[in-house]
């Protein structure tokens, strides 16, 4: 995580392309010189009119395409430094991949697009060359990995401290007797309750790596995926015939 | 259901509403002529669990007066149903108010309680 830090080197060169300083060309124009600077002087003022739109597009795509690597990044970080700081330490280890599949499940969080996708995609795509800015700007992804970072811990705390969040008030009240089940995660409690795995095909993928607590937290909220989710966890096996 | 409500009037609607949210509440309470009828749901399987309270009963809790509450106050209760899921729980009661078709929905998840009311298709449109 220490290199994740050094931001202020590349600051200036991925300032212009990053899409955070503006989307209009001719505002970026102005502003210190960069990559997109540079873009714009090559191709002269009288054309920006005219490829504005296009650059516009290319800075999306870059954006979303950088957006991908800060995702995986962060990731093989967080991985790397529960690996050393907790070497040995079952338990924990098994905490922060708790905590790693939760982060896998925030949905869209902040543009970076990943929605569903499952850890195995990530490493799947990491793998890949098919995204070749990843591999060749490292220091921007890493610059905008720093700033995502800062973003999750700053908005989505319940997500980014993952399982050790403690329980809110609300999440309480909605697991009601199962207060105990909190530390597990979704899926295992489904099954534990006399569920099949098959029950949570009616709840949203994202859901199913979570620990009960956190959707439980969500559900208190109103959100609706997660409340469909307590109820497929309270309803796991069916109800004892009366004859 | 053991309380009989077919043929009684709505009085009042009033609700404890869910902690976080607004949308949904932990309570019902049904007042009708003579008693009132009190839904809470069962936080371990969130099932309806349905309650005969005295009429003159009183909670220390605040209780609200939902906006909807006006729909149903002076309709008469003319049948109820209640549902079974597909696993094997009552977790939906159904009330006809002023006539013999549904009109009201009372749904529990997540250890709240969702009210939705059921509207006509409109086939002249």
């Amino acid at each position: 995580m220490e290199n994740l830090n050094t931001t202020e080197s590349i600051d200036k060169s991925v300032g212009e392309i990053s899409g955070e300083s503006g989307t209009s060309t001719t505002e970026s124009s102005n502003e210190s010189p960069g990559a997109g600077h540079e873009l714009n002087v090559f191709l002269g003022e009288g054309m920006m009119g005219g490829m504005g739109a296009l650059i516009d597009g290319v800075r999306a795509w870059a954006r979303a395409a950088f957006m991908h690597g800060i995702h995986l990044r962060y990731q093989i970080a967080k991985i790397k430094e529960y690996a050393t700081s907790f070497n040995n330490n079952v338990n924990k280890i098994a905490e922060a991949k708790r905590s790693l599949s939760v982060l896998n499940g925030v949905p869209n969080q902040s543009g970076l697009g990943l929605g569903t996708t499952t850890i195995s995609e990530v490493m799947r795509h990491m793998g890949s060359s098919d995204n070749p800015l990843v591999f060749n700007n490292g220091d921007y992804a890493k610059y905008l990995m720093s700033n995502a970072i800062a973003d999750l811990k700053a908005n989505y705390k319940d997500f980014y401290y993952g399982g050790t969040a403690p329980l809110t008030g609300g999440a309480v009240k909605v697991l009601g007797n199962l207060k105990n089940m909190s530390e597990l995660t979704l899926r295992a409690g489904v099954l534990a309750r006399g569920g099949k795995a098959g029950n949570l095909n009616v709840v949203a993928t994202w859901l199913h790596d979570m620990t009960i607590g956190e959707v439980a937290g969500l559900a208190a909220k109103g959100e609706k995926e997660a409340m469909t989710g307590i109820k497929i966890l309270k309803q796991a096996s069916k109800k004892a015939q009366k004859y | 259901m053991e309380i009989d409500i077919i043929g009684k009037r709505i009085k009042s609607v009033k609700v404890i509403n869910s902690q976080e949210n607004c949308k949904y509440y932990e309570r019902l309470f049904l007042y009708l002529d003579d008693l009132v009828l009190d839904v809470t749901v069962d936080n371990s399987n969130d099932e309806l669990i349905f309650k005969k309270q005295n009429s003159k009963y009183q909670l220390e809790e605040d209780l609200i007066e939902p906006e909807w509450s006006n729909k149903l106050i002076e309709g008469t209760i003319n049948s109820f149903w209640e549902c079974q899921n597909n696993m094997g729980y009552n977790d939906l009661f159904i009330l006809g108010i002023n006539e013999s078709f549904p009109t009201v929905c009372i749904y529990s998840i997540a250890s709240q309680i969702e009210i939705r009311m059921i509207n006509p298709i409109n086939i002249n449109f």
